[in-house]
This record gives C-alpha cells, structure tokens and sequence, in this order.
C-alpha cells in the first residue's frame, strides 16, 4: 500500500503541475516565490482542468491509460513557462509570519495528520460510493474508457451523475492498480488543498483571526472526517465550488480577468463532478451576474460568458453523450414545468428548507461554520463591503433555493431522500459561506499588492 | 465514520461537557479583551475558542473510528460496503462461474429478505461481483436471471437453475437461471 501510496501522489503531482500552468496563464503568479502561495488553487485548477477533460475524452472515446493521464496533465502544465517571461516580484509584502499564526497553522497541520492516519485505515464502506462512484471509477480503468453498455445498464445507480470524481480516481487507478483503500485520501488532499487556499487568498485580505477561526472549524467540523471516510463526491464538489467563488470574489472586487478564468474552470469541475455541481455554478454566475450589472451593466456581460463557459466544458459533453446513449436524466426539467406536480408537491418546500437550515447550522455537524458566517455577512452589510456581501448573499440563496427545487421535484421517495442526502450536499452552501465570508471583513494591514498576483 | 458510536455515550458526553466547561471559562477570562476587539475579531476569537473546546470530542471520535478500522481486514474490510447494507459480500459470488463473462443478467430480490438495504443494495452486489457483465432492466432481455429468495422461473421464463448461494438462516438462496429464448 506504500508503494500505492507514492503512485497516488505522483498522479496529484501531475494534477498540481497541470494548475500551476492554467493559474500561470491566468496570471495568478509570477514567480517562484508567488508561486508557493497558489499551491491549493493551483492544485484545485488542475484537478478541475484534469478532471473535465479527462471527461470530454472519454466521452470521445479515449481509454486515459498511464501516458494519456500525464499528457493531459503536462499540456496546460507548459503554461508556467508563461512565468519565465515575468518579472519578479521584489516588492512582494506577505502578512508577516507572528507566533499566533504558525501556532494555528501546526495544530491545523497537525489535525489534518490526525485525519489522514484515520483515513489510510478507512475501508470502502460508503454507499454511493460501493454501488457508484467507486464502480464507475473501476469501469473506467478496467475497460478501457467509456464503455456504453457497461454504463447504461440497468442496476448502475445515478447513471446521469457526470465523471469528474470516477475519472480521477480512474487515473489513479491507473498508478496504483485497483487499490480502493486510497480513495479517501485522494478525498483528503482535495480538502486540504481547499485548506491551502483558503489561506493563500485569505491572508493578507481577510483579519488573521477571524480566518484561522474558519479554517479551524472546518478542519475540526465533524462532518469533514465523517464525508472523507465515505470518500464521496460531497466534498469535492463543495471545495470546486466555493474556491470558484472565492476566484469570482477576486474578480468581483479587486478587477483581475484572471480570476474569472480560474472560476469558470473551477465551477466547470464542479459541474462536472455531481448534478448539484450545476446547481451552485448557476447560482454562482447568477449572483456575480446581477452584483456586477448593479454596478455597470457592460461588466454584467463578463460573468454570463463566464457561466455559461463553465457549464459547456462542465456538462455538456457528458449531457450529449448520455443523450446518445438515452440515458435518463433523474434531474428531469419535465417536473419543473409541470404545474399539478409542483402543486401537489408544494408541501415539500417548508419541510426542505426546515430540514437543510437545521443541518446547516447543526453544531454537532459543522460546530459555529454557518452561524460565524451568517455574523461575518450582517456585520458587512453595514459597512463599506455592502457589494460583496450581498454577493455572497445572493449566490447562497440561489445555491439553497436550487436545492429546495431539487428536494422539491425529486422523484424519489421524499422524506428517504431528504434524511440520506441532505446533510452532505449543504457541504457546497456550508464550504462557500465559510470561505467567502472572511473576505467580507479586511484585514488593518491594506491591500495586497498587485505584484503578488491574486 | 464507521466506528463512531450513533450516541457520544458517556466518554463523549463527559468530553462536550468539559469543551464546554471549558470555553464558559474561558469566555469569561477573554470578556474584556473580547469587549474591547471589533466584533467581527471578538466573533472569531469566540469561534476559536469554541473549535479548541471541540477538539477533545473530535478526536475521541477519530480514535473510536480508529478503534474499529484498524481490526478490519481480509473479508471485513473488502465486503465493508455491503456488510453496512446487510449484505454477506460473497452472496453473489457462486455467479460468477455460471455466468460467462459476456452475458447480460437481470436481478431479482424478493421481499421476504427482511432488510430493506439489503434489497436495495443487492442490485450493486451484483453489479460489483459480476464485473464487466451487464445488467439489464427487463428479465426476459437478459441471458441469466440472478435472484435473492426468489425462484427465477417467477421472473421470466429460465431453462435451467443453479442455487449460487444455499440458503443460510434468514438469508435466503441466490439462484442462477438461463433465460429461455
């Protein structure tokens, strides 16, 4: 399993080095020394620009064996050559390093150690992820790409979920052999990366302490260590989306176009990962849409293009295929348009919204995530950072009122639906109001400086 | 987790009260310093305290899921999955040498098995045992019927019957049959 082990890590060096070239490109570092603050979004990038593509070559018809995973990878990884061209950055001005915050950064390090020895002993025991995601990953590896017959037949579950997560851990198959024990920690390092970068884009805008304090809690939150034990699709997609959201954040208020690129990627990956991915990105664009056109209605162009990007290299590749496959898709929007059903149904809506609030602010789940963020947003809506805050706002409602419409329409036995999986796919709303709401609150020591990108 | 009790339990229970014993006093000590900071610092320090006061309760957690995780191996840790569902991971195993490996197959579970998971969940036992054979909706379309408690002649028409799986205490037999063209 050691040996296992190094081939996992390999295959996520080739995921980072794939980021390190789409954020290069983007602008998002110039330097080595820039550089090492944009590993976690830089990994995440490359785990989204990996992730979609693998998917649209399946889709092709590709079998991403061993050499076809690095190729994918080394191709935008020649993007940090871009760098070479750059000047430094001498005048960089990092938050200075106090006995507080590498206190806080070795008990989260530590934590995370903790968290990683439980996982490496974690056998496949989750349910979506034994009957589906886990499966679909082995088909993959094993026949050799995108076999129709395999993935339309009729016991697989949630057929139409996209394969983000399935042709991840298909490449890592593909160094480790069909090893399912390494799953979570493949979870593990997409959360500490999230972890990661949180920090890099934090530092410096956020107050150290109200940033420690979110990234405490999430690492402690209790809800973490039990959905990286199941080594599902939650957490990934609800780190994609809310580093997106940060990256739009980014663009929102500091005008950096590269951080609108890095979003579209990002919420790309989180489409590409789970049905709820789709979800959030509409509610991300939507909300940043709307901010924006306040502001000056021109800028409003940006964002849309920007959303509908992330959705075309997200899903849709993955949505004609399984057209010409005639798979169907559970997520009809057949029921949205059918009044009697909406009618009927109506009575859902209250008992959603009850039993999602509840398990949002559930401190026995998230300890004080949600009711921190929820004081970060009203403290900032009386200030000057009004915008932003209704951003975050806007995208978390939008992001809550597409889950009500999904409990809402499900054509699943309601309440078995509601109590199996709603705690996990809050994971998105809970992940992007704990990252964005620090932002909201800047920190005495000003502004970043522009030569240290993002 | 799979460890973790459904209840703190005592251990737990006397962990979340001494967190939060602790954070009242603590709280109480940082009153003046938390008066005196922006509130959105003061809500941070309150939240850090509160995440420290956590910590003796989470890693309690983690080492009752250790606890268990680490005594899993062989079987136990391979059928993990179905084990959760009451699924014996070797139930459709017998399958295997009946079904070539380019036929389809169709399952069927009858309703006295008496765990609804285990129903539920015996379509992906099969699906996972039976790997790269495909599973097709409509019985009478499949080659092999693979049925949980239920003679395959009341699914679709068979020509012959294997029991891949005798009968065990409340878990009933897996058959195999060939479906008639």
């Amino acid at each position: 399993m050691i040996a296992d082990l190094g081939g996992l890590l390999l295959l996520n060096a080739c995921i980072l080095a794939a980021g390190t070239g789409v954020t290069c490109l983007a602008g998002w570092w110039r330097d080595a020394r820039s550089l090492r603050w944009s590993v976690g979004v830089s990994y995440l990038v490359g785990l989204a620009t990996y992730g979609v593509t693998a998917q649209l070559l399946f889709v092709l018809g590709a079998a991403m064996t061993r050499w076809e995973v690095i190729a994918v990878c080394a191709i935008p990884a020649f993007g940090s050559v871009a760098a070479l061209g750059r000047g430094g950055s001498a005048e960089l001005r990092w938050p200075a390093r106090t006995r507080a915050t590498t206190i806080a950064a070795a008990a989260v390090v530590a934590f995370l150690a903790l968290l990683a020895v439980d996982l490496w002993f974690q056998p496949l025991w989750a349910f979506d992820s034994w009957t589906f995601w886990t499966p679909k990953a082995h088909a993959l590896y094993a026949l050799n790409g995108l076999d129709a017959g395999w993935f339309s037949q009729g016991d697989l579950a949630n057929k139409d979920y996209p394969l983000l997560l399935p042709a991840v851990e298909a490449a890592g198959f593909r160094y480790t052999g069909y090893e399912t024990s390494l799953l979570d920690l493949q979870s593990w390092l997409i959360f500490a990366a999230f972890l990661r970068a949180v920090y890099e884009i934090g530092a410096g805008r956020a107050k150290a302490v109200v940033l420690w304090a979110t990234i405490a809690m999430l690492v402690v939150a209790p809800s973490v260590a039990d959905q990286l034990a199941a080594a599902e699709a939650d957490i990934p997609v609800a780190v994609l989306f809310a580093v997106a959201g940060m990256c739009a954040w980014v663009w929102l208020v500091e005008r950096r176009p590269g951080a609108l690129v890095l979003a579209t990627v990002l919420a790309g990956g989180a489409a590409a990962t789970k049905v709820e991915g789709f979800v959030f990105t509409v509610a991300l664009f939507a909300a940043l849409t709307l901010v924006a056109a306040a502001e000056r209605r021109r800028r409003a162009a940006w964002p849309v293009a920007a959303g509908l990007a992330a959705l075309g290299i997200g899903i849709l590749p993955w949505r004609i295929w399984m057209s010409a496959h005639g798979i169907h898709n559970q997520a009809s929007t057949g029921r949205l348009v059918d009044w009697s059903y909406l009618v009927h149904h109506a009575t859902r809506i209250p008992l959603a919204i009850g039993y999602m609030v509840v398990k949002l602010a559930d401190p026995r789940a998230w300890l004080l995530v949600i009711p921190f963020a929820a004081v970060l947003i009203f403290l900032a809506l009386r200030t000057s950072a009004r915008r932003e805050a209704v951003f975050v706002i806007l995208a978390v409602t939008l992001a809550f009122a597409g889950l009500v419409l999904a409990y809402w329409t499900t054509p699943f036995v309601f309440h078995h639906h509601l109590a199996t999986s709603a705690r996990r796919i809050i994971t998105g709303i809970v992940f992007f109001a704990a990252a964005l709401a620090p932002l909201l609150h800047r920190s005495e020591g000003g502004e970043r400086p522009s030569s240290l990108a993002p | 987790m799979l460890g973790v009790p459904g209840s703190p339990g005592a251990s737990g229970w006397a962990l979340l009260a001494l967190g939060a014993f602790v954070a009242v006093a603590a709280l109480i000590f940082l009153n003046r310093r938390l008066r005196r900071e922006p509130p959105a610092t003061a809500a941070g320090l309150i939240c850090l305290v509160a995440t420290v006061c956590a910590v003796p309760y989470v890693v309690w957690r983690i080492q009752e899921d250790l606890r268990l995780t680490t005594t899993l191996h062989g079987y136990s840790a391979e059928a993990a999955g179905p084990i959760q569902a009451y699924l014996p991971g070797y139930l459709v195993d017998g399958a295997r040498r009946l079904i070539p490996r380019d036929a389809t197959y169709a399952t069927a579970v009858s309703s006295a098995v008496p765990w609804a998971p285990a129903r539920a969940a015996f379509p992906s036992l099969a699906l996972i045992t039976l790997f790269p054979r495909r599973s097709v909706a409509d019985p009478r379309q499949a080659d092999y019927i693979v049925s949980w408690g239920i003679p395959p002649a009341q699914v679709a028409p068979v020509t012959r019957v294997w029991v891949a799986q005798a009968r065990a205490g409340a878990y009933l037999a897996v058959y195999v049959a060939r479906v008639r063209r």
